[in-house]
């Protein structure tokens, strides 16, 4: 593979050790891109909304998403403000991580 | 900026955290690395210097100064791009880091460079600041 990101684990490792508990939680990652991070938070929380104004990094991350995560991860190609617009009364989240977006 | 934090503070269950993950700003270093040493050959630039993580700095601190959210814990961590080469991390920034600038002397250094070193590669650093925010009352 030409290029690899987080090779030093540092993103993946401080993303966790900062994260509050995440089983059986909500989660919300605004700026979801392809799906990087967002497979990794799936597999330890209850629930992951991943929302990405690009509808080219959406499309990727559909693609990429593990059939497993399937039941468990929604993902939007909507930034964040259209997220709430078009939800006027969402479910809360238990956690929102602003991936790299604001 | 100061809106989506706004709107995040909404969607957040009592209780909820915020976790907010980006660059500090500092232009991250791009280095040759070959199995026994590591070159600098210089820092990665953006045409508009970088404003948006100072921006979202400011939005943060807007959000501290209205109460709307408390930090909890703050830090920072390297954020590694490896690419086999210099002309993957090119084509790797046009299409994923639009507003960056790869001076025209750092790929002709590891141009120069790669020829010599079998197995070398190039890493991008980048300095990120990671903080967990929580929303203000009781402490969960």
């Amino acid at each position: 593979m030409p290029v690899t990101l987080d090779t030093s684990n540092q993103e993946t490792t401080n993303l966790f050790e900062y994260c509050p508990p995440l089983a059986g939680r909500r989660i919300l990652e605004v700026g979801c891109g392809d799906g990087r991070l967002t497979w990794q938070l799936a597999r330890q929380a209850g629930e992951v909304v991943g929302i990405d104004p690009s509808e080219e990094k959406i499309t990727l991350a559909r693609a990429n998403l593990p059939e497993d995560l399937k039941g468990k991860t929604e993902i939007h190609a909507l930034g964040l403000e259209d997220f709430y617009s078009r939800n006027p009364k969402p479910d809360k989240f238990d956690l929102v991580l602003l991936s790299w977006s604001l | 900026m100061v809106h989506a934090l706004e709107l995040v503070r909404d969607l957040l269950r009592p209780g909820g955290k915020l976790l907010d993950l980006h660059p500090t700003g500092e232009p991250p270093i791009i280095g040759f690395v070959t199995s026994s040493r590591r070159t600098e050959l210089g820092r990665l630039q953006e045409t508009d210097g970088f404003i948006e993580y100072a921006q979202a700095n400011h939005a943060l601190a807007h959000a501290l100064e209205a109460g709307w959210f408390k930090v909890e814990r703050q830090g920072e961590f390297i954020f590694t791009v490896q690419a086999d080469n210099i002309a993957s991390l090119s084509q790797f920034l046009s299409e994923n880091w639009k507003d960056s600038l790869l001076m025209p002397q750092i790929v002709e250094w590891a141009e120069q460079l790669a020829p010599l070193h079998s197995g070398s590669h190039i890493e991008l650093s980048e300095r990120v600041q990671i903080t967990r925010f929580r929303l203000p009352g009781r402490i969960s």
